[in-house]
């Protein structure tokens, strides 16, 4: 074990106890609720008042998916920059230029789907 | 690290920093529950909670109880496994988040449970982790309202995860270090100075993140009745929230580190300790500012939303870095803002 991975230890640790703490606590409510639910109402989906006609499996707006298409582009973009962020004091100037031909490259692609409308909520 | 100290005197203490960190989880979701309602309360002229104990502070253990004890109502549509369970797979990232936190520098040790590296990256990504399990319930639950609350947290989340994490690499230029107390020891003045754009930025980004009420489409009252948690109810419910009010105070944090200076201020207490006490007021401060923020403003519209991320949170983000740029080439420009 080494500094490098003894932080990464706690990390563990601490998914291990908040998970552990939250189990304690589901089952500290499974212990002290009550274990009947004496309407059948009470199971049946909340709709205002009104009984559901359908299931809930319906169709919602394709955008929500070009949006995360979008995303993954620019998201791969910004973990590309988190190491040259780090180190761009001592890379200096040439560094920025290379960096801004990187996104320039980026923002064709960001302008064209703002042109096409992608970007366009409706 | 010192290379010198041995390790188990390093994991002994760190240990306690982290049994003191999980102790204040606890009771900072529990305090912050009651701090919305009393502010919520004077912004409308009203006390808040008065009844439970002295001026309404036993409110939060009311509550708790309430929730512990509430009946186990599983929609017959939904998912049993994930319904039962996407609570804690939203709660257990935004304890996790609270391990890279810097609390302050008392007595040549730093307060920070797992002082990584990449400690920046890792809270955005590890916050991230929290949207699964708020989408698997709003999806799991099988209402119409929550699945249209889960897509749209989906969407919200991506969109500004882009100008939040453009945001976090302009600061990182100018630290020259991902790691949180670093950026935030390093700063001669304020990072909200030379990074006004990049606060203004990450601020309304984090508010989108967290569900404030600017942004709260996700679980729109007047709109979707509460979105992705329509079905949830006594403890599933309990836990979304505490991860609700947990991000809260980790949001005010991580503000704090990356631009309010972390722990620095005027020295009054021994031992270092006024780094804790300054970077703890600085959050809460932060907390507060959000809380009336978020108060004073309208919900936004679904496509405004989406507006605001693409077409003006994500070229401002990219404007800052061009300027942070300038900074870093700059060298009298950089020594004023970093040490």
């Amino acid at each position: 074990m080494n500094d490098y991975s003894f932080g990464y230890l706690f990390v563990g640790i601490f998914a291990l106890v908040g998970l552990a703490m939250g189990l304690i606590a589901f089952f500290l409510a499974f212990a002290l609720r009550p274990k009947r639910i004496d309407s059948d109402l009470a199971t049946t989906s909340y709709e205002c008042g009104i009984p559901p006609k359908t299931d809930s499996k319906i169709k919602f707006n394709i955008r929500y998916i070009v949006f995360a298409l979008i995303f993954v582009a620019f998201d791969v973009e910004a973990v590309f920059l988190y190491p040259w962020a780090v180190k761009v004091k001592e890379l200096g100037t040439y560094a920025i230029f290379e960096v801004t031909l990187f996104i320039a490259i980026l923002l064709v692609g960001y302008f064209y789907a703002w042109g096409r409308g992608l970007l366009k909520w409706d | 690290m010192e290379n010198f100290v041995p390790y188990l005197i390093v994991a002994l203490i760190q240990v306690a920093i982290s049994l003191g960190i999980f102790g204040f989880v606890m009771v900072n979701a529990l305090l912050l529950t009651l701090a919305e309602r009393k502010l919520l309360g004077w912004m409308h002229q009203r006390l808040g909670p008065m009844e439970v104990g002295p001026w309404g502070l036993f409110q939060p253990f009311a509550d708790m109880i309430k929730l512990l004890t509430k009946g186990d109502v599983i929609p017959k549509a939904a998912d049993k496994f994930f319904y039962s369970y996407s609570a804690l797979i939203a709660f257990t990232p935004s304890f996790i988040t609270f391990a890279f936190i810097p609390f302050g520098l008392v007595g040549g040790i730093k307060l920070v449970a797992a002082d990584t590296e990449i400690g920046v990256l890792m809270i955005s990504a590890v916050m991230a982790l929290s949207v699964i399990g708020i989408i698997l319930g709003g999806w799991s639950s099988g209402n119409k309202f929550s699945l249209l609350g889960a897509v749209r947290t989906a969407a919200q989340e991506i969109s500004y995860e882009i100008p939040k994490t453009l945001a976090i690499i302009a600061v990182v230029m100018l630290a020259g270090s991902m790691n949180v107390y670093h950026i935030s020891s390093i700063q001669r003045v304020w990072f909200i100075a030379p990074q006004f754009i990049g606060f203004l930025v990450f601020f309304v980004s984090s508010l989108a993140e967290i569900f404030r009420i600017p942004f709260d489409l996700a679980e729109g009252e007047s709109e979707l009745v509460a979105g992705y948690n329509v079905e949830f109810s006594g403890i599933r419910f309990a836990f979304f929230f505490f991860a609700e009010y947990t991000y809260l105070f980790v949001t005010s944090a991580v503000i704090t580190a990356l631009y309010l200076g972390g722990g620095s201020g005027p020295e009054f207490l021994p031992w270092g300790l006024s780094s804790l006490f300054w970077f703890l007021l600085k959050s809460f401060a932060m907390v507060g500012f959000i809380l009336w923020f978020s108060r004073s403003l309208p919900r936004v519209r679904a496509d405004q939303l989406m507006n605001m991320a693409w077409k003006i949170m994500l070229p401002l983000s990219l404007v800052n870095i061009i300027w942070t740029a300038f900074i870093v080439l700059n060298e009298n420009l950089l020594k004023i803002v970093v040490k």
